[in-house]
């Protein structure tokens, strides 16, 4: 299916994309399950990195399988608000 | 084998480069492990 998928969009992607997310503004209590609610619902997740330092709290990777899946959720969650906070979401270079 | 089919095939061998399997130990390559925990999944979550 997800060939199919991708054979229907056959779009070229541009090169800063890919399947690496980093999330920023993130509030502080939010706890794994919110995350993979949240991230989950774009595609599977290939492996997830909270920050839990004082420096990287309220950020987090999050590691798509599916580059189209990375995109989709990019573009969704970037602005999203979530308890209060707009999410800030990139592609991690 | 038109134009459009080369440029297609090239592009879909593009991503499917950028899409390959990264395996543990390249993803600690890429991302930092300082300061951050790797979360594995709750029980709840069901990859669709």
């Amino acid at each position: 299916m997800a060939m199919a998928a991708r054979a229907r969009t056959n779009i070229r992607l541009p090169p800063e994309v890919n399947r690496i997310l980093f999330v920023r503004n993130l509030p502080f209590k939010i706890t794994a399950e919110d995350m993979f609610d949240l991230f989950g619902k774009y595609g599977s997740i290939r492996q997830m990195r909270l920050g839990t330092a004082a420096d990287t709290r309220g950020t987090a990777f999050v590691v798509y399988d599916d580059i189209f899946d990375a995109k989709a959720a990019c573009d969704h969650l970037s602005g999203f608000n979530l308890q209060g906070r707009y999410l800030v979401v990139l592609y991690y270079s | 084998m038109t134009p459009e089919a080369a440029n297609n095939m090239r592009w879909e061998k593009e991503i499917e480069q950028r899409n390959r399997y990264l395996t543990d130990e390249e993803l600690d390559d890429i991302l930092p492990k300082q300061g951050y925990a790797i979360v594995d999944p709750p029980a709840s979550y069901v990859p669709i």
